[in-house]
C-alpha cells in the first residue's frame, strides 16, 4: 500500500507521455459516448488526466448513484482507456464500454445491498447478544440451566459469524465497484447511499424491445461488419446471434418482471406482515403470554425477512441492469454467467 | 304421560298435528296453531345478572339468582310447565373487552336456569339451531329412561332445524344441570350447559334468604381469537363462573344475618376447590340430594368434583367484602403463558435501551414478580383479557378467572341484589403499615446465584452486618 501511489504515478507518467491522443482514439471515444449515452474522453495528457480527476472527484462528493457510478467508470476506468487508445478495432472498444457499463451497474447494486444487509446483521447480533446476556444473568439467578446458557452463547457466536460474513461481502462488493470505477487512494473512500433505490411505482412494458436490441446491440453490429468482409459463414453467425439476442431480450424481461413482482411482494406484504408479527409478539409479551426470549427470536426472524427483502430489491436492480444490457450489449448471459448473480444467503440468526 | 310426546323428525304437517293435539287439541294446521303449540323461546342479549323470577302461582319458593345469567320464563299449560330452549351459536362477553364465540341456549352461554317445583310436570321444547345435531341430558334427574337425552342410547339426536320435546315429572328437589349428550366433548367445550333448580314443594324445607347458582366451565381461547379450541384436554386458559371471568363476574350480595345458599356445578375436566373468605359453610346438598343436617360438617372450601354439584349454606354474619374463588391459583388468572422464564432477581433494566432499539415498544417486566401486570395498562392481542386485573378500593386485585366477591352489608333490603359498592371498614379495622422502629430480624440467606445482582448484595450486606 505504501508504494502504490508512487507505482501508479510512474505508470501515470508513462501513460501520459504522448503529447496528444491519436485522432482515431478520440473519434472512437466520441462514438462510444454517443452510443452508450454517457460522456467519455480520451486521457492522453497530464492535463486531460487532471481534468478527468477533477470531474470524478466532483462526482464523488455526494453518495454515489447508479448513474454517477456509470459516469465515473466510463470516464475513469483505465481498461476502457486502453481500448480507446488501442483503437485497432472500434467494435472491441464498444464492447468493452457496454460491458463496463453493465458491470458497473451490477457492482453498484451489489455493493449498496451488501452494505445495507450488514446493517441488519448488526441488529441481529444485538438481539443475540441481549439473549445471551439475559440467559447468562438468568442462569446466575438460578432461572436457567446450563443447556439454555450454552445454546444462547452458541447462537451469539453463530450470529456474530453471520455479521462477519456480511461485512466481508460488503467489503468485496465495494472493491468490485471500486475497480470498475478505476479509483484508488483517498478517492476509494467514496460514499454509498444507505439504502438501495426504491422500487419504481410500475414496470413499463417495453414496446419493440427486440427490434431495439437488433438495432443497438454492439455484438450484432460487429457481426454485421464481419458479414461485409467474410461472407456466407459470417452471415449464418449473424443470423444465429440475432435469434439469440431476441431470446435474450425476452428472457431478461421475464427475469425483470418476476424480480419486480418478488421485490414488490416483499415490500408490500412480507415486510408489513413481519412488522405485524413483531407487534403481535410484543402484545403477547405485554400479556405475559411469552417471554423476552420469544420477542428477541421473533425480531431476528423479522430481520432475516428484511434481509431477504433487500436482496429481492437488489435482484430487481440487477435484473434491470441485465435488461438494459440485453438491449445494447455487455450482459452476463453472453459470457455464460447466470442472469442475476444471487449473493449467498446472508440472512443469519435463525 | 301423554302418548304423543316425541317430536319426530318428520314432515312439518305431521309434527304440527301431533303437537297441536297434545297442546291445544286443535287439528288445524296453521301458523297460529304452531305459535300456540310451541311456547316462545325468550332470548337474552345481556351477560349481566337478571332479577330473580318469583313464582306467581303454585307453591311459594325462593327463586335462585344466576350469576351473570337469568331464569327461563315458562308457560303453564294445564298441569304442565312448558319451557323452550333453543340451542344456538352465541357471542358471550366473558368480561368487558373479550367476547367469545360459543354455543349456548337462548342467546347466552350458559343457557338460562330452569326453575320449577318438586312434583311439577315439565315439558321442555328443544330447538336445534346449531350446525350439528344435539340432545339435552338432564343431569341428576330421575326421569323415564327415554327422556335422559343420551344421543343414540335413549333417543335419536335432534338434527339441525328440528325441535324435540322432553317431558318428565320432577321427582325430587335439589340442584341439577343440563348439557348436551351428543358430540358432548365439543358441545360442552363450546359452552353448552345450564342450571336446573327444583325447589322443594314445602316452602319451609331448606329455606334460604339468598340462593345463588353458577356453573364452572373452562375454555381454551387462543389470545386474539374468539372460538374455543375444543380439542384441548388440560391446558385451558379461561376458567369461568357461568362463562364469565373476573373482573366480569357479578358480585354476590347478602344482608348481614341472612342465610345464603350458593350452588355450584362443575362441567370442566378438573376439580375446583371453591373457597369463601370470612365464613364457615356446610355442604347442604349435592346433585344427589340434600345432606341431612346431622351429616354435615363445617368447611371454608368445598371441592366440587368433575361432573358434580355442591350446594353450600351459611349465615352471612360477617360484614365486608369477602373473596369467593377457586383455590387453584392458576384458576384465578386469565390467559397466560406457561413456558415463561422466571426473571425474579434478574436485573434487566440496563438492557432495556438495547432491546428497545430492536423492539421500540419493549418494557422490562418480571424482575420482581408478575405484579407489574396488575398495575400496567399495555397493548394486548385483540380480544384478550389481561392475565390479572381488576381494581379494588386499595389497589389492583391482580386476579382473573374464577374469582368474585361476596358483599355482606347491614340493612340491605330483602330482595336487593344491587352492588352496594366497596365495604366501608370501621376505623381501626384495616391492616396498616408499621411506621415505628424495629430491629432487623435475622433472615435466611438468598440463593447463592443472586449475589451477582448488585441490589441483592446491598441488602445482604446490611443484614449480614446486623448478624455478626
Amino acid at each position: 500500500m505504501m508504494r502504490a501511489p508512487l507505482f501508479a504515478a510512474v505508470l501515470g507518467l508513462a501513460a501520459c507521455a504522448q503529447v496528444a491522443a491519436p485522432v482515431d482514439a478520440v473519434s472512437v471515444a466520441a462514438r462510444v459516448a454517443d452510443m452508450i449515452g454517457v460522456a467519455t474522453t480520451v486521457i492522453a495528457t497530464e492535463a486531460e488526466a487532471d481534468a478527468v480527476r477533477e470531474r470524478v472527484r466532483a462526482a464523488l462528493v455526494r453518495p454515489l448513484t447508479a448513474e454517477t457510478a456509470v459516469q465515473v467508470a466510463v470516464l475513469n476506468n483505465r481498461t476502457l482507456q486502453a481500448e480507446f487508445l488501442a483503437a485497432a478495432e472500434e467494435f472491441a472498444a464498444m464492447e468493452a464500454a457496454v460491458a463496463l457499463v453493465a458491470a458497473t451497474r451490477r457492482a453498484y447494486f451489489e455493493a449498496v445491498a451488501a452494505q445495507q444487509v450488514a446493517g441488519y446483521l448488526e441488529q441481529a447480533l444485538a438481539s443475540a447478544e441481549a439473549t445471551a446476556e439475559l440467559t447468562r444473568r438468568l442462569a446466575q439467578a438460578g432461572g436457567a440451566n446450563r443447556l439454555d446458557q450454552v445454546r444462547a452463547a452458541e447462537l451469539y457466536v453463530e450470529v456474530a459469524n453471520d455479521l462477519r460474513r456480511g461485512r466481508r461481502e460488503a467489503t468485496l462488493a465495494r472493491e468490485a465497484l471500486t475497480r470498475a470505477l478505476g479509483l484508488w487512494g483517498a478517492d476509494a473512500a467514496y460514499a454509498l447511499p444507505a439504502t438501495l433505490p426504491a422500487l419504481p411505482a410500475a414496470l413499463s412494458v417495453p414496446a419493440g424491445a427486440e427490434a431495439e436490441a437488433i438495432r443497438r446491440r454492439v455484438d450484432l453490429a460487429a457481426a454485421r461488419h464481419a458479414v461485409e468482409h467474410e461472407g456466407a459463414a459470417a452471415a449464418h453467425r449473424l443470423e444465429a446471434l440475432a435469434i439469440d439476442v431476441r431470446s435474450e431480450v425476452r428472457a431478461a424481461y421475464a427475469t425483470l418482471q418476476s424480480s419486480y413482482e418478488i421485490a414488490r411482494a416483499y415490500r408490500d406484504e412480507v415486510v408489513p406482515l413481519r412488522r405485524a408479527i413483531d407487534d403481535e409478539i410484543v402484545y403477547r409479551y405485554n400479556g405475559m403470554l411469552v417471554d423476552v426470549f420469544t420477542v428477541l427470536s421473533t425480531v431476528r426472524a423479522s430481520l432475516a425477512a428484511n434481509v431477504a427483502a433487500i436482496e429481492a430489491l437488489r435482484d430487481f436492480h440487477l435484473a434491470e441492469a441485465e435488461f438494459r444490457a440485453a438491449l445494447i450489449g455487455g450482459g452476463v448471459v453472453r459470457s455464460g454467467a447466470t442472469v442475476v448473480p444471487h449473493a449467498e444467503e446472508q440472512a443469519g440468526g435463525h | 304421560m301423554d302418548t304423543k310426546k316425541r317430536d319426530e323428525p318428520a314432515p312439518v304437517s305431521r309434527r304440527d298435528l301431533l303437537a297441536g293435539g297434545v297442546l291445544i287439541g286443535a287439528a288445524a294446521v296453521s301458523g297460529h296453531v304452531q305459535a300456540q303449540a310451541i311456547p316462545e323461546a325468550p332470548h337474552m342479549a345481556h351477560p349481566t345478572m337478571q332479577p330473580p323470577l318469583f313464582p306467581t302461582s303454585g307453591p311459594d319458593y325462593r327463586p335462585v339468582v344466576t350469576l351473570n345469567g337469568w331464569t327461563l320464563p315458562f308457560r303453564r299449560n294445564g298441569e304442565w310447565k312448558e319451557f323452550h330452549l333453543v340451542a344456538e351459536p352465541v357471542v358471550r362477553e366473558m368480561a368487558p373487552g373479550m367476547r367469545a364465540h360459543l354455543w349456548g341456549y337462548n342467546g347466552q352461554s350458559p343457557g338460562p336456569t330452569i326453575e320449577a317445583v318438586e312434583g311439577d310436570k315439565v315439558r321442555i321444547f328443544v330447538t336445534n339451531k346449531l350446525p350439528e345435531h344435539t340432545t339435552i341430558h338432564w343431569h341428576g334427574m330421575r326421569l323415564p329412561n327415554g327422556m335422559d337425552g343420551v344421543g343414540g342410547l335413549t333417543q335419536p339426536q335432534i338434527r339441525p332445524g328440528k325441535t324435540f320435546v322432553y317431558e318428565f315429572e320432577l321427582r325430587r328437589s335439589g340442584t341439577f344441570m343440563y348439557h348436551p349428550h351428543a358430540d358432548e366433548m365439543v358441545q360442552m367445550a363450546m359452552g353448552m350447559m345450564g342450571a336446573f333448580i327444583v325447589h322443594p314443594r314445602d316452602p319451609a324445607f331448606q329455606r334460604a334468604d339468598r340462593d345463588y347458582v353458577f356453573l364452572l366451565a373452562s375454555y381454551d381461547i387462543e389470545p386474539g381469537a374468539a372460538v374455543p379450541r375444543v380439542s384441548e384436554m388440560t391446558d385451558f386458559n379461561l376458567w369461568t363462573f357461568n362463562s364469565r371471568v373476573f373482573p366480569g363476574i357479578d358480585h354476590l350480595v347478602a344482608r348481614k344475618g341472612e342465610r345464603v345458599r350458593i350452588r355450584v356445578g362443575n362441567l370442566t375436566m378438573t376439580n375446583h376447590p371453591i373457597h369463601l373468605h370470612g365464613h364457615e359453610f356446610a355442604v347442604t346438598g349435592t346433585d344427589g340430594g340434600w345432606v341431612p343436617p346431622e351429616r354435615r360438617w363445617p368447611e371454608v372450601t368445598a371441592d366440587v368434583p368433575v361432573g358434580a354439584m355442591r350446594a353450600v349454606e351459611f349465615e352471612a354474619t360477617e360484614e365486608g367484602d369477602w373473596a369467593l374463588h377457586c383455590h387453584k391459583s392458576h384458576h384465578t388468572m386469565n390467559a397466560m403463558g406457561h413456558g415463561l422464564a422466571n426473571f425474579i432477581g434478574v436485573p434487566k433494566r440496563d438492557l432495556e435501551p438495547k432491546i428497545q432499539r430492536l423492539v421500540p415498544d419493549y418494557m422490562a417486566m418480571g424482575n420482581a414478580g408478575m405484579a407489574d401486570m396488575g398495575e400496567m395498562e399495555m397493548l394486548l392481542p385483540d380480544n384478550t383479557l389481561p392475565m390479572m386485573s381488576g381494581q379494588g378500593q386499595y389497589g389492583p386485585l391482580e386476579m382473573g378467572g374464577m374469582f368474585t366477591v361476596l358483599k355482606v352489608r347491614e340493612g340491605m333490603a330483602a330482595n336487593d341484589y344491587r352492588d352496594p359498592g366497596w365495604y366501608r371498614h370501621p376505623p381501626g379495622t384495616v391492616a396498616y403499615e408499621w411506621t415505628g422502629g424495629a430491629p432487623t430480624p435475622p433472615r435466611a440467606e438468598g440463593p447463592a446465584g443472586q449475589d451477582a445482582a448488585v441490589e441483592v448484595q446491598v441488602v445482604r450486606r446490611q443484614h449480614m452486618s446486623g448478624n455478626h
